[in-house]
C-alpha cells in the first residue's frame, strides 16, 4: 500500500484520458482529476491551492511510466 | 561531498502561510554527489523534520530490484538550494525520494536531475571536484 494508493489507482484509471496531455503533470485528489498543468511546480501550486495541507498526487502523465534509476543499494522506508 | 540547503516547496510554504501555520525553517546538509542516481534522494529523518508528506510515488530500479520489477518510492516537494558566497541557485519544487542514509554519514545523495543544471568538473588525481551552477 503506498501512502496515496486511491489518487495513484485514480490516475491509471483516468490514464487512456489523459494521454492527449503526455508530458504534462496532473494533479489527482481522491478519485478526481483536479487539472493537468505544463510544469510539475505549476501542478504542485494548484495542488496546495486546491488542496490546501490534505494529501494529493502530482503525477507526469506517461504511456510508459519513466523509470528512475540508483546504482547504489539503499534501504527505503515503507511506502505506506 | 556538497553543502546544500534543504526547505519544503514555495507552493507548500504559500499553503501554510494561508493556512496561518509556521514554515519550517530550512536546513544546512550535506550531500554526497551521486553520478548514479537518476533522482537526489533524502533521509526520512530530513524529511519529517520539515514535515512534509509525499506528493507522488515513482518506479526506481537499483542493484537489487529484479529486471521489470522496479520498487515503488514515495516521493516528496522540497526546495534545494546551492549556495555559495557569490551566488545561490534554488529549485523551488524539486521532486526527491526518501532513503535512508544517515547511517551513512550523509542526509542526501545529489543525483543528475540536480546535477543536469551544472558543470561538474572532476580532478581524479587531486581527489577534488569543481560545480559551476
Amino acid at each position: 500500500m503506498m501512502a496515496l494508493d486511491k489518487e495513484l489507482e485514480t490516475f491509471h484509471r483516468e490514464l487512456p484520458n489523459l494521454l492527449a496531455n503526455e508530458g504534462k503533470f496532473a494533479v489527482v485528489s481522491g478519485d478526481q482529476i483536479l487539472g493537468v498543468y505544463t510544469s510539475y511546480e505549476d501542478a504542485l501550486t494548484i495542488g496546495y491551492e486546491k488542496c490546501g495541507l490534505k494529501p494529493f498526487l502530482v503525477k507526469e502523465i506517461r504511456a510508459i511510466e519513466e523509470v528512475r534509476f540508483l546504482s547504489r543499494d539503499l534501504t527505503f522506508p515503507c511506502p505506506t | 561531498m556538497l553543502d546544500f540547503v534543504c526547505g519544503i516547496s514555495k507552493p507548500r510554504a504559500d499553503a501554510l502561510r494561508k493556512a496561518g501555520l509556521p514554515v519550517p525553517t530550512p536546513i544546512n546538509l550535506k550531500g554526497l554527489v551521486d553520478t548514479g542516481a537518476s533522482i537526489t534522494c533524502i533521509d526520512p529523518s530530513v524529511l519529517k523534520s520539515l514535515g512534509v508528506v509525499s506528493t507522488g510515488a515513482i518506479p526506481l530500479h537499483t542493484p537489487s530490484t529484479k529486471p521489470g520489477i522496479p520498487h515503488f518510492a514515495n516521493e516528496f516537494d522540497i526546495s534545494f538550494a546551492l549556495v555559495h558566497p557569490q551566488t545561490t541557485r534554488t529549485w523551488f519544487a524539486l521532486r526527491v525520494i526518501e532513503a535512508e542514509l544517515a547511517h551513512q554519514g550523509i542526509h542526501a545523495l545529489v543525483g543528475r536531475d540536480i546535477l543536469q543544471s551544472c558543470l561538474m568538473t572532476y580532478d581524479g588525481q587531486a581527489g577534488t571536484f569543481a560545480l559551476g551552477f
